[in-house]
């Protein structure tokens, strides 16, 4: 199936209400993300950001609302199901299988693909990662940061997927690192035609390839709209400034 | 008669029943992040059921593969009945091995009631003395080294050729991510749990053979050591089990012939908290940068 | 004797192997433990492990105390009193034998006497009893009771050590020179050491090899690529069955099939071990290359006769197995020592019969030798002193309560009938340990 022939996806929350304990973490949080776009939820730390992504991806009990994928309730659906429905997801730390040498985490990223299928993919998913090429025998825990997350990227579009879910992608690269990665990779997934969702601490350059945008703060949106207002509204450093972080990039003037 | 050459070729075969009872037991660890203190018990349970059927007249290595393979579906059994069950409630590390220790008494006792407390062997006849050299062997002893070589080779390319094996060794280092992969985690694990039966049953009767004589308590004191050479190697890792298997076979060989027979079973003890002290992970414990129990 | 040795190899074996013995022991118990439930009655203690990996020995420990108070009830009871047992669980571990003993002594009604207490426990638990002034008669093999005086301590059997010079005498005898010592590393087997090497001194030959080996190991590969160097015609071997029948097959295995000689003591002279070794070795073997030293015990006597009578009477299981064993043969004497001190003193109280105890088995002048309880109860009446002559022969304690009776070689028959081969008197015991 080429992506000229795919349905183009949708992926929605509606009121999601989700929690690990007693108090919810997250209260009464919708969104909408489609094939093209980039979604990006920031906020400062302890938002809820991490558990909204786990919850719309049922990691994270969801206890009221629903979450619906291209028409199809996928709430509190096991985890291992929505890699067969077009779901990837590169969890924030964790995100390769240390153990793993570099081609054995591609090939685990296309678990659900035949062999024949399986070793096509890796020879695109190379293509666009040709620096993987020299690190296929490596083992992953060994990569360093920036070689990680492509590998975790890499891996995470195996089974070419339609919905990505990314949980801060640049957590601990550099300024030019998470520079290259929003916008050399995490854009151009959205170019293919995958609705990405991306959970980031570093607002700034993160809303900069944000087709649309949510301020998260103690588990509601504070903020929502396109990633063009959100960049141009003040309220959203202030609220970095007042949650006690500053941005991680200085703002361009 | 050069005694160093001959103590190796002794540790090369405890080493090798070791590394096998090790490697199921590094295995549980590995996927459930379970300390399964029962395995003792069921490598007791494997040596009985084996007893049973070479009382039948049954040919030893059938008996073995019978009983491993009936020890692997009470190993998934005992998985799906306890375990799972435990960690879907997020038990501890530590409620975790009291839960285990338990079912391994209890099941100690049911053997006990069943086969009796009494010394048992399945009296086979050695196979003759093989001679390599300087290295003396039984024939019994050079065929189970061949089959725990043929086992981990066979579970080196499982574990690193195929997808099952693959799958295996992500689900133990990242199941979430693995999850999230489409890989239906807790089949792999109920695998896993089978083949660490199996793994069990192979070593505890092969154990059983070359030791000749055994009673029930033959699980529980082998348990140690097997727990010993986990630790040593890396707990979770089976290469590191393998490796471990080996250097306490080795270590207690060559001081049982070089430094007092006494201690020899200390040697194996003195290296587990040598590990832990320097080097908690194990040798093969460097993979990794985080501890698979984190997370 | 190292009564206290079986399966002490095993603590390695985690608690777990601990709890399942305890149960295995109580499972397979049939001691009719009812006898000690009647009130208006005095009771023997018997101390010894009843629990853990060591239960089993218990169990053959209380079966001469459940023998003998048969035997008196049967005579009329002790001065007039029904007698009973009372178990007290030493554990076979000091630690938890201290609180137990000293628990069982002041919770049991009526203890008028001791028996048991194992090597693995008498250091601490003989203590505890003497200051509670009930006489014991134990057949614990600790050397340390050699010259260490406890007024209510009687010693019935010979220590380890004369244990071990008995085993290299028996050797000796045979006409072996290259003689190999293996003993398992706990205080029963060790116990031996001295004496067999203080023997072999006396013969003036050295041991080609003298190994300590722990006990149940999954292999002794090492050890016995050792030992075969050196061409022994006899092993000297004390263990345990499991940590003997392992050491042995992978002796055979190792050696092209052929296995030296053993003499190891009557300790393991049971049914299971039996089976083991032929299973692993042969029946041929163990017909024809085992020998067991042992207290000597007279099966063809009438006191031995009515000892048996006793211990089937008391349904004690294989009785003819364990009444042809040494230190049970004793414990029973121990007790029809103390029951009749009893009756000679008049009084069933530890410190008024304790100086008694003498006056009944030294041999002197007009002494009646009596050889059962009821027989020393009838010369007694008749106004006799007495000296008693029990199932283990004379009793003739030292100044230390110990009493050094005969040793006697063992052997075993195809078919597992064990016979007397001979037989090392206190002379020759006493010469071989100056």
């Amino acid at each position: 199936m080429s992506s000229a022939e795919r349905p183009t996806v949708h992926l929605a929350a509606e009121h999601v209400v989700a929690g690990y304990g007693e108090a919810p973490v997250i209260k009464d949080v919708s969104l909408e993300v489609s094939g093209g776009q980039v979604y990006t939820i920031v906020g400062p730390n302890g938002a809820g950001k991490s558990t909204l992504l786990k919850a719309l991806l049922g990691i994270v009990r969801v206890r009221e609302g629903r979450v619906v994928l291209n028409g199809q309730e996928i709430t509190n659906r096991p985890l291992e199901h929505l890699a067969h429905l077009g779901v990837g997801y590169v969890p924030q730390s964790d995100d390769v299988f240390d153990t793993l040498r570099v081609h054995e985490n591609l090939e685990m990223g296309g678990y659900i693909l035949d062999a024949k299928r399986r070793a096509e993919r890796i020879e695109v998913v190379l293509e666009i990662f040709p620096a993987l090429k020299s690190m296929l025998q490596r083992y992953a825990g060994t990569l360093s940061g920036g070689e990680r997350k492509m590998v975790a990227v890499a891996r995470v579009l195996m089974p070419d997927p339609t919905a990505l879910f990314l949980d801060e992608p640049t957590a601990g690269l550099s300024p030019e690192l998470t520079r290259r990665v929003l916008e050399e990779q995490v854009r151009v997934l959205a170019d293919l035609g995958k609705a990405v969702l991306i959970v980031e601490q570093k607002a700034e350059a993160a809303l900069k390839i944000a087709d649309h945008a949510m301020v998260l703060v103690t588990g509601t949106v504070a903020l929502e709209g396109s990633g063009q207002e959100m960049r141009e509204n003040p309220e959203v450093t202030e609220i970095f400034l007042g949650g006690g972080r500053a941005p991680a990039a200085p703002a361009p003037s | 008669m050069n005694l160093l050459i001959a103590a190796v070729g002794f540790g090369i075969a405890s080493g090798a029943v070791i590394a096998l009872g090790s490697l199921g037991f590094t295995l549980q660890f590995g996927l459930s992040n379970v300390l399964n203190i029962a395995y003792g018990a069921f490598l007791t349970l494997a040596v009985f059921i084996g007893l049973l059927l070479v009382n039948a007249n049954v040919n030893p290595w059938i008996a073995m593969i019978v009983a491993a393979l009936v020890t692997g579906l009470l190993s998934v059994a005992y998985y799906q009945a306890l375990i799972r069950g435990l960690l879907r409630r997020g038990a501890s590390l530590g409620s975790l091995v009291i839960a285990t220790f338990g079912v391994g008494i209890a099941l100690e006792y049911i053997i006990v009631s069943i086969f009796g407390p009494e010394v048992q062997s399945y009296g086979l006849q050695g196979g003759g003395t093989v001679n390599i050299g300087d290295i003396t062997l039984s024939g019994l002893q050079v065929a189970v080294v061949v089959l725990a070589c043929a086992i981990m080779l066979g579970l080196h390319l499982l574990l690193t050729r195929t997808t099952l094996g693959r799958a295996m060794r992500a689900t133990s280092v990242n199941r979430t991510l693995a999850r999230s992969c489409g890989i239906h985690t807790e089949r792999v694990t109920q695998i896993t749990w089978f083949l660490s039966g199996v793994l069990a049953g192979i070593a505890a009767v092969a154990l059983a053979m070359v030791t000749a004589s055994f009673d029930f308590t033959l699980g529980s004191t082998f348990l140690i050591t097997v727990i010993a050479a986990a630790v040593v190697g890396g707990i979770g890792q089976p290469y590191g089990a393998m490796l471990g298997g080996l250097i306490i076979g080795l270590t207690t060989e060559i001081s049982a012939a070089f430094l007092s027979p006494a201690y020899r079973d200390v040697i194996a003890f003195a290296l587990l908290v040598a590990m832990l002290l320097l080097r908690p992970s194990g040798i093969l414990g460097i993979q990794s940068r985080r501890h698979n129990v984190a997370g | 004797m190292g009564l206290g040795r079986i399966g002490s190899g095993r603590v390695l074996g985690g608690v777990a192997a601990l709890v399942m013995l305890a149960v295995a022991g109580c499972g397979s118990s049939t001691t009719p433990s009812t006898s000690s439930q009647s009130s208006a009655k005095i009771n023997f203690a018997v101390v010894a492990p009843m629990t853990g990996s060591m239960a089993m020995l218990g169990h053959f420990i209380s079966d001469p105390c459940f023998a003998a108070v048969g035997a008196f009830n049967k005579a009329g009871g002790v001065l007039g009193h029904k007698a009973g047992c009372v178990l007290i669980d030493d554990t076979g571990d000091p630690a938890d034998a201290v609180p137990n003993v000293t628990k069982g002594l002041s919770t049991s009604s009526n203890l008028v006497g001791v028996i048991g207490i194992d090597s693995n426990v008498a250091a601490t638990v003989v203590p505890i009893i003497n200051s509670a002034k009930l006489p014991m008669v134990s057949s614990n093999g600790l050397s340390f009771f050699l010259n260490h005086y406890y007024p209510y301590f009687w010693r019935m059997t010979p220590p380890d050590i004369a244990e071990g010079a008995a085993t290299a005498i028996w050797a000796h005898k045979k006409g072996y020179t290259k003689i190999a010592i293996v003993l398992q590393n706990d205080v029963g087997d060790t116990g031996n050491l001295p004496g067999i090497l203080s023997a072999m001194k006396n013969e003036g030959v050295k041991p080609v090899a003298n190994l300590q080996i722990p006990g149940d190991s999954s292999s002794y590969d090492s050890i016995v690529n050792s030992v075969r160097q050196t061409n022994p015609q006899i092993i000297l071997l004390s263990a345990d069955t499991q940590t003997m029948a392992t050491f042995l097959s992978n002796y055979k295995q190792l050696n092209n099939g052929n296995v030296p000689e053993v003499i190891t003591t009557t300790q393991v002279m049971s049914p299971d071990f039996f089976n083991a070794i032929t299973k692993d070795l042969g029946a041929q073997y163990l017909a024809s290359k085992v020998n067991f030293i042992g207290a000597y015990l007279n099966q063809q006597t009438p006191q031995y006769v009515a000892y048996l009578d006793a211990m089937n009477a008391a349904k004690v299981q294989n009785a003819s197995t364990v009444a042809a064993t040494g230190p049970i043969g004793s414990l029973y004497d121990g007790m029809n020592v103390e029951a009749l001190a009893m009756v000679a003193a008049g009084s069933t109280k530890g410190s008024v019969y304790d100086s008694y105890i003498p006056k009944v088995t030294t041999a002197r002048p007009g002494a009646v030798v009596v050889h059962t309880f009821a027989q020393g109860v009838k010369e007694l009446k008749a106004g006799h002193q007495i000296q008693y002559v029990g199932v283990v022969g004379p009793v003739a304690f030292d100044k230390y309560h110990n009493s050094n009776g005969w040793y006697a070689a063992f052997g075993v028959s195809a078919s597992q009938q064990t016979s007397q081969l001979g037989s090392i008197g206190p002379t020759e015991l006493s010469a071989a340990l100056k």
